[in-house]
């Protein structure tokens, strides 16, 4: 027990006392980055009294559930085809879901910038097929967010899924098969509920990941996306006003926090379901 | 186990200051860290001022810092004292800041003889603390096989420029500068810019980059077809190829005087305060005047080079019928403004 005492204060040290600082901060008068010397409700109160930022979390909160399910709905699928396949097709899929971890999100998100613009990949393809007949707008909209997002977050959802995929017994599957269950009830009774501890992890790693972006709706969204990660950069570095930069990244932290307690008490929810599957 | 981990602690925080220190003790190299400007507007900086610094200086190694002035400002106060940039480069809205928060020097004006050749309106600019370093103007950019040309400021609301629109936000001093123009050509000043807000609106919709360098990939991914835009920054993407004209509008492009300050405190104040001096020299400002940076040269023996009309002002006559603003009456507003294009601008 006192041999993971270090390990304990290191993590302490690291992660807690930097969040403490942020949430004292939001009690600080700081005026354009100097400390006044006084305590003051100011970061706080211009937070939680305004509808603007309310709008603002609100927002963020449905991109984060949207660029979730957009990722569950893509990511089942790949990792069921990866259970489902043999041979060097595994490692090929296992590839594809891996490799965009090898760059920085940076990266994959100007990718994005190339492809979504104006006159980019997409926008080009699109006309040339006669699909479109003027190129629709992705950068800086809504869209053009929710697409950098899902692609760049979707190895966290596939990943858990397929681990848990790999998991399940074949025999599981053989003998409801053998007892007369059709391909989709053999699905949605056996495997989707094996399943679900991965699909668990997969959403709650996605959505505080995408609850928490900065770079993509930074980048994607334009320099006036409205999101809560680049309100805060934007209240800390460009206004100077850390106090209610803090405050709004506490916001952030208890949102997650709140977010990620709301989906373990769905997930414990569904949790029965996957006990009669087993039964 | 817990020695152990005591021991590698105190290890650690003995060895971090020796890593991070930057020493200027005899036989020891020391580092000069300068804030400049980001892509091609740093080449003259590096070639002619802190490369040949160096040569000067054996030992000494100066590290240009490209940086936007907003996170140069966060990061400077994040540091509190002990600022991890020795000179900084501001333009003049940043500077009157920095000057009224008190963390820059005011450079003892004996060590800068340079500064006898320096254009007063120039110094007075800076408010006599560190030095007026150039002068560049705010213009509009286009393209011209998309856009017709425009003539004057009020051009910005042709319908033939609907949706081809780039802006930046009031963060930077480009974007800043245009809401301060929007307010004065509708009936405000730098102490009201409220007019300017239904103007911003009816020039809508707009792409707004983060900063005045990221106009630059606007342009190139064809987003945008018009934009306000530094000379300078014009300059070198047509340089670069890209279909880019500037354009000096009707009444005037708006000047804005970069000022380079010492920061306070900076462990090499000495050697800054000379690398200030060299910076307004003779030679070092005819390289920046020069195609293809056309950075406005603040010293009075710099002649403005032919052949730069289409970036420049051709003579001083034609510089002192450009747009000044008020700018210390100005950033008063800044915090406010920035805010409220956030907010009316969001997306």
């Amino acid at each position: 027990m006192l041999g993971a005492l270090p390990a304990v204060l290191f993590t302490a040290g690291m992660l807690g006392l930097p969040l403490v600082l942020l949430f004292v901060l939001g009690f600080l008068e700081i005026d354009r980055g100097v400390f006044t010397g006084h305590i003051s409700m100011h970061g706080y109160a211009s937070v939680f009294t305004d509808p603007f930022y309310a709008q603002v979390f609100l927002r963020t909160l449905l991109i984060a559930i949207g660029v979730t399910l957009l990722c569950l709905m893509i990511g089942y699928p790949i990792a069921y085809v990866f259970y489902r396949a043999r041979g060097r097709w595994k490692g090929a899929i296992l590839l594809c879901v891996l490799a965009p971890l090898l760059t920085s999100t940076l990266v994959r998100t100007f990718g994005w910038l190339v492809i979504l613009g104006r006159e980019g990949f997409l926008n080009q393809s699109l006309l040339a097929l006669g699909l479109l007949k003027s190129p629709v707008e992705f950068l800086f909209t809504l869209k053009g967010v929710l697409i950098g997002m899902t692609q760049v977050l979707l190895p966290y959802m596939v990943l858990p899924v397929m681990a848990s995929l790999e998991t399940i017994s074949p025999v599981l599957e053989e003998a409801a098969i053998n007892l007369g269950a059709s391909k989709w009830q053999t699905f949605w009774q056996v495997i989707i509920p094996q399943t679900l501890p991965g699909i668990a992890g997969g959403v709650t790693l996605v959505f505080i990941l995408a609850f928490s972006e900065f770079p993509v709706p930074a980048l994607l969204g334009g320099a006036t996306f409205k999101s809560l990660p680049v309100y805060i950069y934007q209240t800390m570095a460009t206004l100077l006003d850390w106090s209610r930069g803090a405050a709004l990244a506490s916001m952030l932290l208890i949102g997650s926090g709140l977010a990620v307690y709301l989906l373990q008490l769905l997930f414990k929810g569904l949790s029965p379901w996957t006990r009669t599957a087993q039964k | 186990m817990i020695k152990r981990f005591a021991a590698a602690l105190v290890l650690f925080c003995f060895l971090l200051p020796l890593v991070s220190c930057r020493s200027n003790k005899a036989g020891q190299s020391v580092e000069l860290v300068v804030v400049s400007y980001p892509g091609d507007a740093q080449i003259p900086y590096r070639k002619f001022l802190s490369d040949p610094f160096e040569k000067n200086h054996p030992g000494l190694s100066v590290r240009l810092v490209p940086s936007e002035s907003e996170d140069v400002v966060a990061q400077i106060k994040a540091a509190r004292g002990t600022s991890p940039y020795d000179v900084v480069t501001l333009g003049v809205p940043r500077q009157i800041s920095a000057v009224d928060e008190g963390w820059v020097e005011q450079t003892p004006r004996a060590a800068l003889p340079n500064l006898a050749e320096v254009n007063p309106q120039f110094i007075k600019a800076c408010r006599d603390t560190g030095i007026p370093e150039t002068y560049s103007l705010i213009g509009l950019a286009y393209n011209p096989d998309k856009v017709p040309a425009p003539r004057t400021w009020a051009d910005l609301w042709n319908p033939a420029y609907k949706g081809k629109l780039g802006m930046t936000t009031p963060a930077s001093n480009l974007g800043f500068a245009v809401v301060v123009m929007t307010a004065k050509l509708n009936g405000g000043s730098e102490d009201n810019l409220a007019p300017a807000w239904p103007k911003l609106h009816a020039l809508g919709p707009f792409v707004v980059a983060p900063s005045p360098e990221s106009l630059a990939q606007l342009f190139e991914r064809g987003e945008v077809a018009i934009a306000p835009m530094w000379n300078n920054d014009a300059a070198i993407l047509a340089l670069h190829g890209l279909k880019l004209k500037f354009v000096q509008p009707e009444p005037g492009a708006i000047v804005v005087v970069s000022c380079m300050d010492v920061v306070k405190n900076s462990g090499q104040t000495a050697l800054a305060r000379e690398f200030l001096n060299d910076e307004i020299s003779r030679a070092f400002q005819s390289h920046l005047a020069d195609a293809p940076w056309y950075f406005g040269p603040t010293n009075k023996n710099v002649s403005i080079p032919a052949g730069s009309s289409a970036y420049m002002p051709a003579t001083i006559e034609d510089l002192d019928r450009a747009t000044y603003f008020d700018w210390a009456t100005a950033v008063k507003h800044r915090a406010e403004v920035t805010e409220q294009f956030d907010r009316e601008f969001s997306r």
